[in-house]
């Protein structure tokens, strides 16, 4: 029996870095909402296992932002499913969200490393 | 049971979106997202109850979700989104067929107004005289005498305002020759474009007379147009 | 494009096609802009107003310009605007006559008017051919309109004007003038 895991995909662990991740995966190809679970699943090994229903409100965020654009298509199956593409907007947001995420990222270690600093 | 969940989930989702015209979208891409899951326990070993039961459970809390999408659905923008839509389309087409259309035929209509066969004219001048009534110039081009003793008028007129329509010009004023007879004006036609092009008939015109005179006045409103009618080889159109 | 962008050049679009739309409309805000457009575009005036009155069309705008008076009317339309009538050009005045008038009639909807160069002339009464008297004393300036209709659009009946006679404050007849022609002149 597969356990549901309680964390939201906008809170938690993933805390701000909700849209890095979600543009990082559009920027490499066009995908639908399953399909961007899916993947989160299966990169971070089962650790990132959300509520998904909640993934949609930040895809129509992302989307109302302009960072990404949504359009209809046909998949293999011949389903047709609401797919997102990420826009120019979106790839500078990234690269901006990718700065920050090294810059907080890099804070953080310093702060467990215990570097201490001196002053003069 | 199953499909009742999925049903009950949706609804709680969507009865928290205000705008109405975006949740059969939403709905379609929640429930296409309930679908590949309930698939993915399928083929994990469930059977179609439990997966579509678990598929349902890990979409989470229905009305956060709704709360949630609704926030990114504003019917206000939304609204504005199909009002102006509509609006912007209807005048599109109104443009289209009461300004665009016209104002092209207008100005692709080389002559809306019969053409003189060429064996039937006597002289032909070409007139370049232009005057201003208000805010109307007007362009005299051609002048026709054809073998029935009239005399052919052909001018152009338009407004240099931008808006408004107006009325057509009443006339050109009172028709006379450098003999001094005074004539009566004939037939005119016109095809009433944007740029106007008009006809005006003088019949029984002077075969002998070699300057035409259009005299407007009219209202404090006043000009004079004469124009040379040379008659000779040159003019005349032989067949 | 997101829904606020398409929002925003929905309005541009209106922004750009609706001043040309409304320009070449023939709609006008308010009456007095028809009916300065309406002369200008007919090459008469620009008239000064003596007078406005509503009619069921729109409006009557008594005028004079230079040696001329005239009526000229404008339509309302959808409420709020204006478009233009008929009758913008005038008479010319003559003077030497006590009263100079002139009447006409538009569908079911008649006017008289004219203006008094004998300001001993204080009532103006016209006769219909049904019989009917219509008077006006109260003038605006030297001028006067008496307005009337004829039956209904699809019922007309015959009320041309017959007569018309201007009294001064004895009540003797400074002017007469008798018709039996037709009215002077259907919409333009």
């Amino acid at each position: 029996m597969a356990e549901v895991k309680s964390m939201q995909i906008d809170k938690g662990l993933l805390g701000g870095s909700t849209t890095l991740l979600l543009l990082s995966l559009l920027s490499e190809s066009d995908r639908y909402g399953y399909e961007i679970i899916r993947e989160l699943e299966q990169r971070s090994d089962q650790t990132f296992q959300f509520k998904e229903g909640t993934l949609y409100p930040v895809l129509h965020k992302l989307e109302n932002s302009g960072y990404v654009k949504s359009y209809l298509a046909k998949g293999d199956t011949g389903k047709e499913r609401k797919y997102y593409r990420i826009t120019k907007n979106g790839v500078q947001q990234l690269a901006e969200e990718k700065k920050k995420w090294e810059v907080f990222s890099v804070s953080v270690n310093k702060v467990l490393d215990g570097e201490v600093h001196a002053f003069v | 049971m199953p499909l009742y969940e999925k049903e009950n989930f949706l609804e709680e989702v969507l009865r928290l979106i205000r705008f109405p015209f975006d949740r059969e979208e939403i709905r379609a891409e929640l429930e296409n997202h309930i679908t590949d899951r309930t698939n993915y326990y399928k083929e994990q070993g469930y059977n179609q109850e439990s997966a579509a039961g678990l598929a349902v459970k890990n979409m989470g809390e229905a009305k956060e979700i709704g709360r949630a999408l609704n926030k990114q659905h504003n019917p206000v923008l939304g609204w504005l989104w199909l009002v102006t839509n509509g609006l912007a389309f209807i005048l599109a087409i109104l443009v289209i067929l009461n300004l665009a259309i016209p104002f092209l035929s207008s100005l692709l209509s080389l002559n809306g107004i019969d053409k003189i066969p060429a064996s039937d004219i006597i002289y032909q001048i070409d007139a370049n005289e232009k005057v201003r009534l208000d805010d109307t110039v007007i362009r005299f081009t051609e002048v026709v005498y054809d073998k029935d003793g009239d005399l052919n008028i052909y001018y152009k007129y338009y407004d240099t305002r931008l808006w408004g329509l107006g009325w057509s010009l009443p006339g050109i004023g009172s028709i006379s020759d450098n003999l001094g007879n005074q004539y009566l004006t004939g037939g005119s036609s016109g095809n009433g474009g944007v740029i106007s092009r008009n006809r005006q008939v003088i019949p029984d015109f002077a075969a002998a007379a070699d300057t035409l005179i259009i005299d407007y006045d009219s209202y404090n409103r006043k000009y004079r147009v004469e124009i040379p009618l040379q008659e000779g080889d040159e003019n005349e159109q032989t067949k | 494009m997101n829904r606020r962008n398409k929002v925003l050049r929905n309005l541009l679009i209106l922004a750009v096609l609706l001043p040309p739309a409304f320009f070449r409309s023939g709609l006008y805000l308010t009456p007095l802009s028809a009916h300065r457009h309406s002369e200008r575009s007919i090459h008469y005036g620009p008239s000064q107003v003596v007078h406005i009155q509503d009619f069921e069309q729109g409006k009557y705008i008594l005028c004079k310009y230079d040696k001329w008076i005239s009526c000229n009317t404008v339509n309302q339309q959808w409420l709020f605007f204006w478009r233009f009538g008929n009758q913008v050009t005038g008479i010319e005045n003559d003077p030497a006559k006590a009263v100079c008038y002139s009447w006409n009639q538009s569908y079911q909807y008649c006017k008289a008017y004219g203006i008094l160069n004998d300001d001993r002339v204080k009532k103006i009464e016209i006769t219909l051919s049904d019989g009917t008297i219509l008077t006006q004393t109260d003038f605006y300036e030297d001028m006067f309109l008496l307005t009337w209709t004829s039956g209904t659009k699809n019922d007309r009946q015959n009320r041309d004007m017959e007569r018309i006679r201007g009294y001064d404050s004895n009540h003797s007849v400074l002017y007469e003038d008798s018709l039996t022609g037709s009215p002077l002149g259907e919409s333009q």
